[in-house]
């Protein structure tokens, strides 16, 4: 498919070049790129089956280009371009000099990041959620895999399934899962809860991220040998206190509270959630 | 802040309540007052300045035999038993009565009671947040009625708390009925209340608790804004069934002194023979309407009137909710932790006295809520120090 498009789209494209393929799945093709006036890139080209897949891409796009901080990838250029009836949507982003956070996490198993860069990373993804937020926008996907940590930032990628609150949802209300990351997704997304989706539901990833990056594993995921079990986990277990792994109680104040299975009971907002993380005491 | 819950044999005392009490409100019943009537009181009760004056569209039961309900324009031309029904048009209907006809500045949505939670009961509260959310320059409030299963059953309760914390209106006018018909509740129903209110609360809405009666003051702990309560006990313990015959029963209620030290309701005979016994130093605190009764050597010798109890109890109501309300939030729930130790030792002392508490003593209530409010300053005691 793309053999035969690519070309043609390049010719439109003019300032891209050197253009090699490097990630493929689903519906989309990833390639790292050259572009004239911005550098090393990242062109996606994304091939929509349906008007739903068309809109979700529409608003990731949005999503991203109303996100203007180096919390988050740039979004260069974007298009919707035609060859033979087959329709393909392009997107222009920085390439990110990085490592996602899992290659990292792997990298000192079974042993966690260390305690300095953990507080780093931390700092970063508690702003970035703060921005968010007051785009009322809800990432819905916060794991290791979407966070790129580069050598002067860290950044939050990947806003394919967040949710914009100001807009109708175009999920599947009668689907049994809403779409999830098994280990990081709330009780919320888990049973398509869709109308308590909030700034909340990333919270509670936020704190798995959080507890991975403080003893190494993910809570939920730990033991487990399905994506079945993850999800059964998340439902029901209360992992174990970061005290026990010996970190000072207030670590397990914030995490515990943003992991609270009952949405109502976690910060109501960044500005609480904020509260509460400067009150963790780093300096064990 | 106190509101007085519209019951029967209120109307004309209304607007005097009003106007010699400051920062208190009233929450109007189409139960009472055909629409021709409150069409021709609110205005009335409108001129009394810093009142907040609200109006409940008793939507708990639509399937209701009592015609000054029915009179309402909002529930003309529907037949709620049939698919027909259009949630939407009966809300802005709902809606355009209080802003339009009546004028208000707050207003109260529709809501559905419900004893068994469903998603159709969910969806149509959060259609109807979203329908208030639409309108500008009011104060909008989500009517939450609720029945003790699903308070008591901890996924359900959370599932309504999880989704009322994200409506996007400014308030939330909670009802509730009591497990099994009590009049007073236990410490598990009023903790679970507290939390799920405390949650509410967090979320910046303003919270009215409607029907409340004196033991509904420990909810203020959590931060709530309004109690609503009023004369006769059917506005003090909600009920959802909008029957004629229950409204009928409840008129048959004999007179009942409210006693604000031991926070009991007793019979004017039980409290002649309590004097007589020397314990009279144990009933009070007076109020003009009690100044006889109280200093009666004989209480029955005194002629003691349905509208002075309902005076006494609204008095007494209004200045406890004063006293609590008028407090910074985070300091409530140690005031009253105080407020109910000290009529647990009054009725304790009473007790020792083998006075005749009766079915409306505070006696055993007592111990349940302090058990409630100690519990919940204990698991939350840091969220509360920073409301």
């Amino acid at each position: 498919m793309d053999e035969n498009i690519l070309p043609k789209l390049l010719d439109q494209l003019s300032k891209i070049h050197i253009v090699k393929p490097w990630k493929k799945g689903g519906q989309k093709t990833v390639y790292k790129a050259r572009h004239t006036d911005f550098g090393d890139i990242v062109l996606k080209l994304v091939y929509p089956s349906n008007a739903e897949e068309k809109e979700r891409v529409l608003r990731e796009v949005d999503i991203a280009a109303s996100l203007e901080s180096r919390l988050f990838s740039k979004l260069y250029d974007f298009g919707e371009f035609v060859y033979k009836d087959q329709c393909v949507l392009y997107i222009v982003e920085e390439l990110l000099p990085g490592k996602n956070l899992r290659e990292i996490i792997n990298s000192y198993y079974p042993k966690p990041i260390p305690i300095n860069e953990t507080h780093l990373i931390m700092n970063a993804l508690m702003e970035a959620l703060t921005i968010t937020e007051q785009r009322n926008l809800v990432h819905r996907d916060i794991k290791p895999e979407n966070i790129i940590v580069c050598t002067d930032r860290v950044v939050l990628i990947d806003f394919g399934i967040a949710r914009n609150l100001d807009l109708t949802s175009i999920t599947n209300s009668f689907a049994i899962f809403g779409p999830l990351t098994p280990g990081y997704s709330p009780p919320e997304q888990i049973h398509n809860e869709k109308r308590k989706i909030s700034i909340r539901t990333d919270m509670f990833s936020l704190a798995v991220v959080f507890y991975e990056l403080l003893t190494g594993n993910n809570p939920y995921i730990i033991g487990t040998k399905s994506a079945g079990e993850c999800i059964q986990n998340t439902l029901t277990i209360q992992p174990r206190a970061l005290a026990s792994y010996g970190h000072h109680s207030s670590f397990d104040n914030f995490i515990f509270q943003c992991l609270q299975k009952s949405c109502h009971r976690r910060p109501i907002n960044m500005i609480q959630a904020m509260e509460l993380y400067n009150l963790i005491e780093w300096e064990a | 802040m106190f509101l007085l819950q519209q019951g029967w044999g209120m109307l004309s005392h209304i607007e005097n309540y009003l106007s010699e009490h400051q920062n208190t409100g009233i929450i109007l019943s189409p139960r009472i007052c055909d629409c021709e009537q409150m069409e021709r009181y609110v205005p009335i009760y409108s001129t009394v300045p810093n009142t907040e004056i609200l109006f409940d569209p008793h939507f708990y039961e639509p399937r209701t035999d009592l015609p000054r309900i029915l009179s309402y324009p909002y529930f003309q031309d529907y037949d709620f038993s049939t698919q027909t029904f259009n949630a939407q048009v009966f809300c802005e209907n709902v809606i355009n009565y209080q802003v339009n006809t009546l004028q208000l500045d707050s207003i109260i949505l529709p809501g559905r009671y419900t004893n068994s939670l469903t998603e159709s009961w969910l969806q149509m509260h959060h259609d109807f947040a979203h329908i208030g959310a639409s309108i500008h320059n009011k104060t909008i409030y989500s009517t939450v009625a609720l029945g003790p299963d699903v308070i008591l059953n901890a996924d359900n309760f959370d599932n309504v708390i999880d989704e009322v914390i994200n409506y996007p209106v400014n308030g939330v006018y909670l009802v509730f009925e009591h497990p099994n018909g009590d009049f007073l509740v236990n410490q598990e129903f009023l903790y679970v209340l507290l939390d799920g209110l405390l949650s509410i609360v967090l979320s910046g809405k303003k919270v009215i608790i409607g029907y409340a009666n004196q033991q509904s003051i420990i909810l203020a702990a959590a931060g709530i804004d309004y109690i609503a309560s009023g004369n006769y006990r059917n506005v003090r313990a909600f009920d959802h069934l909008n029957s004629t015959d229950r409204d009928t029963e409840n008129m048959r209620k004999g007179v009942w002194y409210f006693d604000g030290n031991t926070f009991g309701e007793y019979k004017v005979p039980a409290l002649s023979l309590a004097f007589r016994r020397g314990l009279n130093d144990f009933f009070g605190p007076p109020t003009l309407f009690t100044h006889e009764l109280l200093n009666a050597q004989v209480p029955t010798d005194v002629p003691w009137r349905e509208s002075d109890a309902f005076g006494h109890y609204l008095e007494l109501m209004h200045q406890y909710c004063q006293e609590v309300f008028t407090r910074p939030k985070n300091e409530r729930a140690q005031y009253l932790l105080h407020f109910f130790e000290q009529r647990r030792d009054i009725n304790t002392a009473l007790s020792s006295g083998v006075f005749p508490f009766g079915d409306r003593g505070f006696n055993n209530a007592v111990n349940e809520t302090l058990s409630a409010l100690n519990a919940f300053i204990h698991d939350k005691g840091t969220i509360l120090s920073s409301l």
